[in-house]
């Protein structure tokens, strides 16, 4: 009976059921962080990748122990069994496994393409205005059309007048260099609410796309200092997994932009966390630090929900970039070409 | 008439009517209906400049669409029986790979009004890719312009089932895959209405139905329908007498849940929660009528008995109230109503984030009942699904038999077994429908109070 069959397949693992589980450290570059690639590999010959920041031995084989024999098709049933540390990495490695199963990229898997490009945008450097306004014309060569301007934090905590002007005159300096960019406001959560709140005020009129992660998300009431003082949008999220926290951010209205990074949420978690803020009217950005997976897990993600609004990958440049947008893959899987001998020499044992 | 007595009941034998007397017509020809559309032709063909004043643009998707377009859309009703409240609306979307998918719009007293709506999206649909369904999801919903209405999220919800039958016909998996589950092989944890239990031979008979078949959970109705907004000590006592002695027929064993039909006011059916505290139910299931969250939230937060609502709410937007203040602790969305699988998932994965379980409101037909089950597997926070039957089956149960070879939604030791198959699992034929022609919308219920005036439902 094709129940009975169905369910025996199921104890199997099925056709793709995991066979191998393996880890591979890839050092930190000039354009990332160290990171370290997933792969899930299946009785059906398929093989799939995925990225975390760090995963230790000891996780590594709890992972392998968890899931190996399970269907590489579970990938909602298998997250909660695996630790943490490797749960987004596992999540978009049995997708990609899911689009070469079936021969179709992870978005349509998922219900998309949503969008037929998805928005971009880079990091500026440099130590002074006249660095980042050359870096601002080389990276809009580029075809570069959004930028996150790095400004740096006051000396102590409020003392604004000299950061205020200061993060002012740099601001005016880029939007005079190449009026037509956009331009977000770095602050790598380092501002009290209150000096965020007097930057945001003094930049309102110059509409920067937002502020982004202005200060560590603690207690959410003192956000509210941000929130209630400027009409600039507001995006947190860098160091925030647990979902609850963007409930919490969301219901009380002091965040426009939910910045998830790929490698703790995969594309099921963004999907998840996207569909919370959808309700609050709220965009999600992308973002991590690591690797071509990430990339493309983030452009899956990207095509695959309604309300994305823009994406910082690493070394974009090695992205196809026009005119501001990354284009999608239209191969199965997440699309990533992968050279396993390159890999090899970081495995992790 | 009684909702749980219909569903199972003395009108069930109106069935067996000759099907000569039922009509003259066939699912497949056209009938003239209340609406003046005709929700089995087709709509009319629309010219070229048409499409593009729509919107409907799949040349924005060149390159990263797949093979399959949608070339037709249909909307059936199909009545069980000839007095049905909800005749079903079902689905048809149809590709040029020869691929058809199955959807379930059923909304209770409304078949015409929500098979014009299906039928209002089909010029927009017809040439885009049926892959693409959080797209065309986004499209149907929002280009609506009046949103999170039930009769749009009706529409949308059987369009959106019929469309991921395709998509996991397409792609050779049942749907429950696709949503990374399943969770259980066995299947899902079900429970059944109860009725007719008014004896203590009855309800001990019940029991022993219900153990010896797996079965852990049954929801109650009230004792009668003449709840008043501000009750007092008569039916306030009857209603705590009569679950008490439910506990104690029942025993520990199987949880029980009990459905206040939205009839007290909040403080009096606050008074209900705390008063049946001790017997530990499983939900009180919208113990005021659902617009409200503020009231529902006074009602939770003054009483330890579990609040269950949910079945008459559109989309992640109509949840975000009672999940963001945490008013209740069960969800209870419907697949036809709330827009489908995709919607549903959604509600499931916002709920989640704050520890609210869901049991999945399913009290139409078939497709849709099979739909929930595919989202029930691959969803973490499910409690348990509602089947709108009884521990003994009755005619419903025989004909979605006959339409899919199996019942669709009977547990076997407890569970409702996963579907069989890509897609839902199903495999519909028109022909198979046409020995059940619509016999037009029919409205619910109509409850008064003893002066007359209107009251819950």
């Amino acid at each position: 009976m094709a129940q009975a069959r169905q369910q025996a397949d199921a104890a199997a693992g099925g056709p793709h059921a995991i066979r191998g589980v393996r880890a591979f450290q890839v050092a930190a570059t000039q354009q990332n962080s160290a990171y370290v690639v997933l792969q899930i590999r299946t009785a059906s010959g398929l093989t799939g990748y995925g990225e975390c920041r760090a995963l230790t031995p000891a996780e590594l084989k709890s992972t392998a122990d968890a899931i190996t024999g399970k269907a590489a098709t579970s990938y909602e049933v298998l997250d909660p069994l695996v630790p943490p540390a490797v749960r987004g990495a596992l999540n978009v490695a049995l997708l990609d496994i899911m689009g070469k199963a079936t021969n179709t990229p992870v978005y349509r898997i998922l219900g998309g393409p949503t969008r037929n490009k998805a928005r971009a945008i880079t990091r500026l450097a440099g130590n002074n205005d006249a660095e980042l306004v050359a870096d601002l014309k080389r990276q809009f060569a580029l075809s570069h059309r959004a930028f996150l301007l790095p400004i740096p934090p006051p000396a102590a905590y409020n003392q604004g007048s000299e950061f205020v002007r200061t993060a002012v005159t740099r601001f005016e300096a880029m939007r005079a260099a190449q009026p037509t960019a956009d331009i977000a406001i770095q602050c790598s959560s380092e501002l009290s609410p209150g000096d965020a709140a007097a930057l945001a005020t003094s930049l309102e009129k110059l509409h920067p796309l937002w502020l982004n992660e202005p200060c560590a998300v603690s207690n959410i009431a003192t956000l509210h200092k941000i929130s209630d003082e400027t009409v600039v949008p507001l995006g947190f999220g860098r160091d925030i997994a647990d979902g609850g926290i963007y409930q919490q951010l969301l219901r009380e209205g002091v965040i426009d932009l939910l910045c998830l990074d790929v490698h703790t949420h995969g594309i099921t978690g963004i999907r998840k966390l996207a569909a919370l803020a959808e309700t609050y009217y709220v965009d999600v950005a992308l973002w991590h630090r690591g690797g071509p997976f990430a990339n493309a897990a983030a452009l899956h993600a990207a095509a695959s929900i309604p309300n994305f609004y823009i994406a910082r990958l690493v070394d974009p440049a090695a992205n196809s970039i026009r005119d501001g947008y990354f284009s999608l893959s239209a191969a199965p899987g997440l699309g990533v070409e992968v050279d396993e001998r390159a890999l090899e020499k970081g495995a992790i044992a | 008439m009684n909702r749980r007595k219909f569903l199972g009941g003395a009108a069930m034998a109106a069935a067996a009517l000759p099907a000569s007397r039922l009509s003259g017509t066939t699912a497949n020809q056209p009938i003239a209906v209340g609406c003046g559309c005709d929700p089995f032709a087709q709509a009319p063909a629309r010219d070229a400049s048409y499409a593009v004043n729509t919107g409907s643009n799949p040349q924005a998707f060149v390159g990263l669409t797949s093979n399959l377009k949608i070339t037709n859309l249909k909307a059936f009703g199909v009545s069980i029986t000839p007095n049905s409240d909800r005749p079903y609306v079902f689905v048809k979307i149809e590709t040029n790979q020869g691929i058809v998918g199955w959807g379930e719009a059923t909304i209770e007293g409304k078949a015409q009004s929500v098979m014009s709506s299906v039928l209002d999206m089909r010029d927009f649909l017809i040439g885009n890719d049926p892959m693409q369904i959080e797209h065309l999801w986004q499209s149907m919903y929002v280009h609506s312009y009046y949103r999170a209405g039930p009769m749009i999220g009706s529409a949308i919800s059987g369009i959106d089932q019929a469309l991921w039958d395709i998509r996991g016909k397409a792609l050779n998996m049942p749907v429950y895959q696709l949503l990374g589950g399943p969770y259980d092989e066995r299947g899902v944890r079900g429970y059944y209405h109860v009725d007719g239990i008014e004896t203590d031979e009855a309800l001990a008979e019940l029991k022993q139905n219900a153990l010896s078949e797996g079965i852990s959970c049954l929801k109650v109705g009230m004792p009668s329908h003449d709840y008043e907004w501000l009750e007092g000590n008569a039916k306030l006592t009857r209603l705590v007498k009569y679950l008490e002695r439910i506990r104690a027929g029942l025993g520990d064993s199987i949880d029980i849940a009990i459905d206040f039909h939205a009839k007290m006011s909040p403080s009096v059916a606050t008074i209900m929660c705390k008063e049946i505290e001790p017997l530990k139910l499983l939900w009180v299931e919208e113990p005021c009528p659902p617009e409200n969250v503020q009231a529902m939230a006074r009602i939770s937060r003054r009483s330890t008995t579990p609040i269950a609502t949910g079945e008459r709410l559109v989309a992640t937007y109509g949840c975000r109230e009672l999940i963001e203040m945490g008013v209740v602790d069960i969800l209870q969305t419907d697949i036809n109503h709330v827009g489908g699988i995709s919607a549903l998932w959604k509600v499931a994965a916002m709920a989640n984030i704050s520890d609210i379980s869901m049991a999945p409101h399913a009290c139409e037909g078939p497709i849709g009942g099979l739909a929930t089950i595919h989202v029930d597997t691959a969803i973490p926070n499910l409690l348990v699904q509602e089947i709108c039957s009884f521990v003994v089956p009755g005619q419903k149960e025989k004909i979605w038999e006959e339409w899919f070879g199996f019942p669709a939604m009977r547990m076997v030791n407890g569970r409702v077994p996963l579907p069989v198959g890509p897609g839902l699992g199903l495999n519909l034929t028109e022909e198979a429908l046409s020995k059940y022609p619509f016999g037009g919308t029919k409205p619910m219920e109509f409850v008064y109070h003893a002066d007359g005036s209107v009251a819950a439902l």
